[in-house]
């Protein structure tokens, strides 16, 4: 059972400037549970393109957050673009300014680094998400199929499938 | 984006219930490219008569689950960026 346990580590400075290294419970507090990712095309796809003759883009490294509060998982627009991904739908998103906003609907593939944890979601939606620092968004249709603990007062994260 | 799809759709989807209902359509302009149990089924032929250009695959329900992004409802994530997002 493929299994993925991260601690959280952080560095600040304290009063004088000097380096201090944050405890891993405040380090996942603020900066969240993200993990690092590699976002590419879904497997089906890659099988399609190379049947054609084509190349298949090479995933992107980045962050993922988990977001136990999102139905779906996004990925960042800008990412979708370089990766080439087709849009296949567009749905309503509600927003702060607008009751509802059209975004773009992606297939992509996660895979958590350094594990075989990996993830086909076939409607993922864009988003912005470079300026979180992220890539994706990891929503409840990629955790419906994992256990995902969150121990707070340790600082660690633990996926599992 | 996939607007001549989009309307092709809502003036179908009523006909496609009674046939094909709970399956994923395909769809390029205003043509039906068939019919799937699935949709990684669906994209996959997408991709294979269309490359990665946009096509639209739905599933034939009578209504489309909304998703439901708290983080991008009040603001947290930015879901209206400054360029546009198409291509």
């Amino acid at each position: 059972m493929p299994i993925l346990h991260s601690q959280f580590r952080g560095d600040s400075l304290n009063s004088q400037g000097e380096p201090l290294q944050v405890a891993p419970k405040l380090a996942m507090q603020f900066r969240g549970p993200v993990l690092q990712v590699l976002v590419g095309v879904p497997d089906e796809i890659a099988e399609q393109l190379i049947q054609q003759g084509l190349s298949v883009p090479d995933p992107i490294p980045g962050y993922g957050l988990i977001d136990t509060g999102a139905s779906n998982s996004c990925i960042d627009d800008t990412t979708a673009q370089i990766l080439s991904l087709p849009v296949i739908d567009r749905v309503p998103i509600a927003t702060p300014s607008h009751d509802s906003t059209l975004k773009n609907v992606y297939p992509m593939q996660i895979v958590f680094t350094g594990t075989q944890i990996k993830a086909n979601v076939y409607r993922a939606i864009g988003a912005s998400l470079n300026n979180q620092q992220i890539i994706a968004l990891i929503g409840r249709d990629i955790l419906s199929n994992v256990t995902l603990f969150y121990n707070g007062p340790s600082g660690e994260l633990t996926l599992s499938i | 984006m996939l607007e001549k799809e989009l309307v092709f759709f809502e003036n179908n989807i009523s006909e496609w219930l009674k046939t094909q209902s709970e399956k994923y359509v395909l769809i390029k302009n205003e043509t039906v490219i068939g019919f799937f149990n699935t949709d990684a089924e669906a994209i996959t032929e997408g991709v294979r008569q269309f490359g990665l250009s946009s096509f639209l695959v739905r599933p034939v329900i009578p209504e489309q689950k909304k998703p439901d992004i708290p983080a991008m409802t009040i603001g947290v994530l930015n879901a209206n960026p400054t360029q546009p997002i198409s291509r």
